[in-house]
């Protein structure tokens, strides 16, 4: 019998007891009265009591049955998730041969002299990194994470100059400005994969240099509060429409906007994936022709978990 | 003229041997092919080929399994195993099972040429590489693959899982020059772009472990704008 139903016969015990006891009394003292006399002061605490007694319960049974729902809500999106990862595991799996031979059967013929032929190439190459990309996304879910702490300041500069170098390869200019306060103290180390967190704040300039244009701003800033740093890339670019907010998240997503533009729809999931195996979250504010910021909020590295990194 | 080099090409996928035969034929090699493990090995024993490429998942006998069996025999022809890029644990545990080197489908086939060239070259037939020998020396440097320790001038040094990882990668092939990019997707299990400066990091922290002057490198050497090569002579304890 489920427990639902159990609790409901124990709850008439009560009621169907006292229904045998007032047959029983009705037939063996018919006509008896009871009067019973109390303190209006009593009578009030009682009632008082009573009241509390039926909300109390009624409480804690709608936080317990709330509780339950999110449970069921949460476990709901982690299979969701399972199933995405393992959905791209089999694509990945299912398209690699036919992907290899496409492009072994094209080399054994030969692709020179045949622009069309090197057309298939390059579109087979490219279905393969498309793929291979995914997989790699799905991945980071899973792999093992380095620990040590990070210094984000030395992240954050490192990301820049990289920016920078390639931007001045292109002959293209931006103003970066990198605040990261010193005083009272400076900005804690997160702990965390130095590599991944470079490749999350890598994208994230990328991203704010590639949705720019000549002569545009680029703000780095961070900030600690309450045992979280948190760090934003704020631009003065394109923006994202309203309409396309809601996915920015999700992969291969691409707003309306940045169609012109050459980019895989998979950075931002990329610093969403980091940042949450990293026990942290994300944040994203853009207004279409003004700019975006983007904010990245990780737990700090309390001193005492500040281990030297080998070992 | 030399001999052609003898490419044994293990793959359950016909679509795959159907088209790469012609196209490793089309580059000077000579190439037979096995549909599984279990005949792949037979090919080994009655071809000796001097070069086995194979893939991972295939019905019989695996990829891995191949590796395995061939080594307990005591055979040493070099193999290619064409793993996922992404699974690192797989892909650690390939090259310590006493592959020499792997590649992820879908590959440039260009590219498997060249790494069957390089493998053969750093190979002695008929001998264990250095890369799965149980402890290389180089010098005053000590790598035991076994306990995963590091000695330099008979004291221990600590270094991170990754640094590791990359010293025992260079040391097992020294001389060779390894792009940062393919240091990356071979150690790290993630050949995002950009992020080849996550290598850099490592080889900094090593020579600042091993004490090693990146102007005058007694171990690692910066390739200029190719990747890294370890300099100094290894040897086996």
């Amino acid at each position: 019998m489920n427990r639902g139903v159990l609790r409901w016969i124990l709850a008439a015990v009560p009621f169907a007891l006292s229904l045998v006891a007032a047959v029983v009394l009705l037939v063996v003292y018919p006509g008896v009265m009871v009067r019973i006399s109390s303190a209006p002061a009593a009578l009030a605490l009682g009632v008082g009591f009573g009241i509390s007694a039926v909300l109390g319960i009624g409480f804690l049974t709608a936080t317990r049955v709330e509780k339950r729902r999110q449970q069921l809500l949460t476990s709901g999106a982690a299979q969701a998730k399972a199933e995405h990862i393992a959905f791209l595991a089999r694509l990945d799996h299912e398209m690699k041969n036919p992907l290899t031979a496409i492009r072994a059967a094209l080399a054994a013929h030969g692709i020179e002299g045949s622009p069309h032929l090197q057309v298939a190439d390059t579109q087979a190459t490219r279905l393969g990194s498309l793929v291979g990309d995914l997989r790699k996304l799905s991945d980071l879910q899973s792999r093992p994470l380095e620990s040590e702490p990070v210094d984000l300041g030395q992240t954050v500069g490192d990301a820049v100059q990289a920016v920078q170098t390639y931007l001045d390869q292109l002959g293209s200019k931006r103003h970066f400005a990198v605040h990261f306060p010193t005083v009272p103290w400076r900005i804690p180390p997160v702990l965390g994969d130095a590599d991944l967190l470079y490749l999350a704040v890598f994208n994230l300039l990328a991203n704010a240099a590639k949705f720019t244009n000549d002569g545009d701003s680029v703000e780095v800033r961070a900030g600690e509060a309450e045992g979280w740093v948190w760090l934003e890339v704020a631009d003065t670019g394109v923006g994202i429409p309203d309409a396309d907010l809601p996915q920015v998240w999700d992969e291969l997503a691409r707003a309306a906007n940045a169609r012109g533009i050459a980019g895989s729809g998979l950075g931002l999931p990329l610093v969403k994936v980091v940042a949450e195996r990293h026990g942290g979250r994300v944040a994203l504010r853009s207004r279409e022709g003004e700019g975006t910021a983007v904010r990245i909020d990780l737990p700090a590295c309390r001193p005492a978990l500040v281990r030297p990194t080998s070992g | 003229m030399s001999q052609p080099i003898k490419v044994l090409l293990v793959d359950d996928e016909a679509a795959i041997t159907e088209s790469l035969t012609p196209f490793l034929e089309r580059s000077g090699l000579e190439v037979r092919t096995a549909p599984d493990g279990v005949a792949g090995l037979a090919a080994t024993a009655s071809w000796r080929p001097d070069i086995i490429v194979s893939d991972v998942m295939m019905p019989r006998l695996d990829g891995r399994e191949l590796v395995r069996e061939l080594r307990q025999q005591g055979d040493w022809t070099p193999l290619i195993l064409l793993t996922k890029v992404d699974a690192t644990g797989e892909r650690s545990a390939a090259l310590d099972e006493g592959a020499d080197d792997y590649l992820s489908k879908p590959f440039d086939p260009d590219e498997l040429v060249s790494r069957i060239r390089a493998v053969l070259r750093r190979s002695t037939p008929g001998t264990p590489p250095l890369s799965a020998a149980d402890r290389l020396i180089a010098g005053d440097l000590i790598y035991d693959r076994r306990s995963r320790r590091v000695w330099l001038a008979g004291r221990e040094v600590q270094l991170t899982p990754r640094a590791l990882l990359l010293l025992e990668y260079l040391m097992g092939r020294p001389g060779e020059v390894h792009s940062r990019d393919r240091l990356l997707s071979t150690l790290w299990g993630f050949d995002f772009p950009a992020s080849t400066r996550a290598v850099d990091h490592r080889v900094a922290e090593l020579r600042r472990v091993l004490a090693d002057d990146a102007g005058q490198p007694r171990y690692i050497e910066t390739v200029q704008s190719l990747g890294y090569r370890f300099v100094a002579k290894v040897g086996r304890g």
